[in-house]
């Protein structure tokens, strides 16, 4: 059998609902890749169109034209002119929005010029009859010279009949020689002569060219041949794509004059709605509103699948213990790997929760009005208004939002965004927060519904948020603008959110944490334990010697000397002593060296220090059940002779966590957005001596 | 002629042209063209964004943005 993996490319304008097309088109079979040279996340489907043709869909980000100003907007542009590319599609599925198709069309008139086979597909055809908005699909399809499907991506309507066609389209390869726009003089010559330099190209592919030549990656002599094409024509890009443009809409306007007609008049149930929600006084109340009852059902809802994994993985690891033999291995097993493992899927409950409700908002078009109230706040502070998004985003994890910097066009505005987004409380500090919170601050109610520990937990929260925006106003003062800045955003109609998207979001970003930060935390967890059980020669027997010696002669209860045995070889082992080694740097903040382990493994990995702690505290010793709070309530500080973790310390550790960069993933996702190491730098360097100065401050007003 | 900053919340007029070709370029791209009606709806505080309409599409664009789209 002649097997055939055809490459179809989805693209469409952004709020077009290509995604939900996607989704539908694929299910769960998808992955993440990368785009080449950027590494902006592709998605990429399977799509089975016959038993034998086979397609693979790749989800291009949405864009307005072949003009984009945006970054992640070029990928689309490289993608679809780069024809030795791995992802260069054979065939194009264009979505469009039927209820403003006129403005659709300007891309896919485009696309359509550069030689591409294209389907067009119109996207929420129900809602466009319930608008009263009739489309000839007919006679829409003649005029534009390809296959014109009405499907919905909320009720999967026309899905199949789009499958038929693309075999259909795939088979025919039609020679698409007939250009919906024909180039002027000037940008005739001009494509001329970049032909001479690149003969595979057509008139139109090398106007694209010319037109991001300031861009477009081309080998370095070539690139400066186009340039002085360009120069000795005086070609203005600007201009040219300015005219191209409204071009391009005076052959479109005809066009749905013809085949579109609206009978009802449309409603303005959107512009009712944003009568409230973007209201001066009450939208902002009511999403300040909003964003306090996401962390308040965060806090009271994660806790119960929490304690069900907790609890499971506590069962495992006893399980693991009792049936099987005590060697190293089983230790490394129980200890270091389900310990491991443990502490990476507790988080999932807070992730879906928060990004729950962030993809809610966003498909129901709340955040880009989130964007416009916020704007001019954000801009105070050297940011944009599409910040407010990406920071939001942040309270979950802070690499989606660092790539979700990609919509701010105005590279000092995103630059400044994805400097300042990690110190945004994101979901890995929850843990932290969440076992020193309930450590110090009692469980109460106060006002009459709100939980005490909620509102202080919240407040650290507020803290990140003072710590983002007086670093983004520090930045943008000692930053030059070099480029204009646009917030120029469009607000689209408000509409019922698709749960299944929203659930294929919640799941794909679940997945993403467990597979990416989970290696990781997965890898320091067993070095950890590593580090732990092993010490330098054979100082760790002699200190577990020294300690039940030391027992006996004192009297001391059973647990009592598990507890002194467990601490004695653990300050002899590895780890031991590297926590003994920064011990005096962090002991103005009131840490001992055990906290100083806590921290070393949460330079990783933050979520690291709940699972280290414990490690900490229980390996050699072979109590049952004891939570690590108990344990902390236990540790006597020796030189006090008092409780160690105090009231002092436990805040400084609270501070500390809510401003210090302790996220490798989180650098090495700056890095790849930023394409230096310089950034990811600074921003560890800066962030850390915040915390540092902070917990400093803290402690020394609280001891 | 004026600029569409001078336009009062809610009253109608007609894109007429553009002062900056930068701006002018993103505009038209989504789908804010000459001849198209446009209104300011609302502002947002402290002299912040402006929520407009041109024809069936809704955005929110700057001050300084709005500045260049001339009206009739």
């Amino acid at each position: 059998m002649n097997k055939q993996v055809i490459k179809i490319a989805l693209a469409g304008n952004p709020n077009s609902g290509k995604t939900s097309v996607f989704n539908l088109l694929t299910g769960l079979n998808q992955r993440t890749g990368n785009f080449p040279g950027i590494t902006v996340d592709k998605k990429i489907g399977k799509l089975n169109l016959t038993e034998n043709k086979k397609a693979d869909l790749i989800d291009l980000p949405g864009t307005y034209s072949l003009y984009p100003l945006s970054f992640d907007e070029r990928i689309v542009v490289k993608s679809l002119l780069q024809k030795d590319d791995e992802n260069f599609p054979e065939l194009i599925i264009y979505v469009a929005d039927s209820t403003h198709l006129e403005k659709n069309l300007l891309l896919f008139t485009q696309i359509k010029d550069l030689g591409f086979p294209i389907l067009l597909a119109l996207n929420m055809s129900d809602l466009a009859e319930k608008k009263g908005i009739n489309i000839d699909t007919e006679k829409l399809s003649k005029e534009l010279k390809a296959p014109v499907i009405k499907i919905s991506g909320r009720t999967g309507e026309g899905l199949d009949d789009l499958k038929k066609q693309l075999v259909e389209l795939h088979k025919s390869k039609i020679e698409n020689n007939i250009l919906f726009y024909s180039l002027a003089e000037k940008e005739l010559t001009v494509s001329k002569k970049i032909r001479e330099i690149f003969p595979e190209y057509s008139d139109y592919q090398s106007l694209i060219i010319a037109n991001h030549s300031k861009w477009f990656p081309l080998e370095k002599q070539k690139m400066l041949e186009v340039k002085n094409i360009l120069t000795e024509n005086d070609f203005d890009d600007i201009d040219a794509q300015v005219q191209e443009t409204l071009k391009r809409y005076d052959i479109i306007e005809p066009i749905i004059g013809k085949t579109v007609s609206t009978k009802k008049s449309e409603s303005k149930a959107s512009n009712k709605i944003d009568k409230i929600l973007t209201n001066n006084i009450f939208g902002i109340l009511i999403f300040f509103v909003l964003m306090a009852f996401v962390f308040q059902a965060i806090f009271k809802y994660a806790g119960v699948p929490m304690d069900i994994i907790d609890g499971a993985f506590g069962s495992l690891a006893e399980f693991a213990r009792e049936n099987l033999p005590e060697v190293w291995f089983t230790n490394l097993l129980v200890d270091g790997i389900i310990a491991g493992i443990g502490g990476v899927l507790i988080f999932i409950p807070q992730i879906a929760i928060l990004f729950l409700f962030i993809t809610l908002m966003q498909e129901i078009g709340y955040l880009a009005r989130v964007a416009y109230m916020l704007d001019k706040v954000m801009r105070k502070f050297g940011l944009n208004g599409r910040s407010a998004i990406a920071l939001i985003s942040g309270g979950a994890c802070s690499i989606p939002a660092i790539m979700s910097a990609r919509t701010i066009s105005n590279p000092k505005e995103r630059l400044i965004t994805i400097l300042v987004t990690p110190f945004i409380s994101c979901a890995a500090r929850i843990p932290v927060y969440a076992i020193l919170v309930a450590f110090v601050v009692p469980d109460k109610t106060v006002l009459g519904f709100m939980n005490l520990q909620g509102l202080v937990f919240m407040s650290m929260y507020l803290l990140g948020i003072v710590g983002a925006l007086g670093a983004s106003f520090v930045i943008h003062k000692f930053m030059k603008n070099s480029e204009p800045s646009y917030l120029l955003l469009e607000l689209p109609d408000y509409k019922m959110p698709l749960i299944r998207n929203v659930l294929f979001n919640v799941w794909e970003k679940v997945r993403l944490f467990v597979v990416e930060a989970g290696k990781v935390i997965l890898v320091i967890a067993i070095l950890l334990w590593f580090l732990a059980a092993y010490g330098p020669s054979n100082k760790m027997e002699v200190a577990e010697q020294a300690a039940i010696e030391y027992a006996e002669t004192n009297n001391l209860s059973e647990l009592e000397a598990e507890d002194l045995i467990a601490s004695n070889t653990l300050e002899a082992s590895y780890i031991g002593h590297l926590g003994k080694f920064i011990e005096p740097a962090i002991e103005p903040l009131g840490y001992d060296w055990k906290m100083g382990i806590g921290l070393i493994a949460s330079f990783a990995a933050r979520e690291a220090f709940v699972g280290t702690m414990a490690t900490i505290y229980s390996i050699g010793s072979s109590e049952e059940e004891t939570t690590i709070q108990e344990r902390m309530r236990r540790e006597i500080n020796p030189k006090t002779g008092k409780p160690m973790f105090t009231m002092a310390v436990s805040l400084s550790l609270l501070i500390f966590y809510v401003f210090a960069m302790q996220c490798m993933a989180t650098l090495a996702v700056v890095y790849r957005e930023t394409k230096t190491w310089k950034y990811p730098i600074y921003q560890f360097v800066f962030m850390t001596a915040v915390a540092y100065i902070a917990s400093f401050i803290v402690f020394q007003i609280f001891k | 002629m004026k600029k569409l900053t001078e336009l009062n919340t809610n009253t109608i007029s007609v894109v007429n042209s553009f002062s900056n070709k930068m701006v002018a370029k993103k505009l038209i791209t989504m789908g804010v063209l000459p001849n198209r009606e446009i209104e300011i709806l609302r502002k947002s505080p402290f002299n912040g964004a402006f929520y407009i309409r041109v024809a069936k599409l809704f955005f929110a664009i700057r001050k300084e943005e709005a500045e260049n789209i001339i009206v009739e």
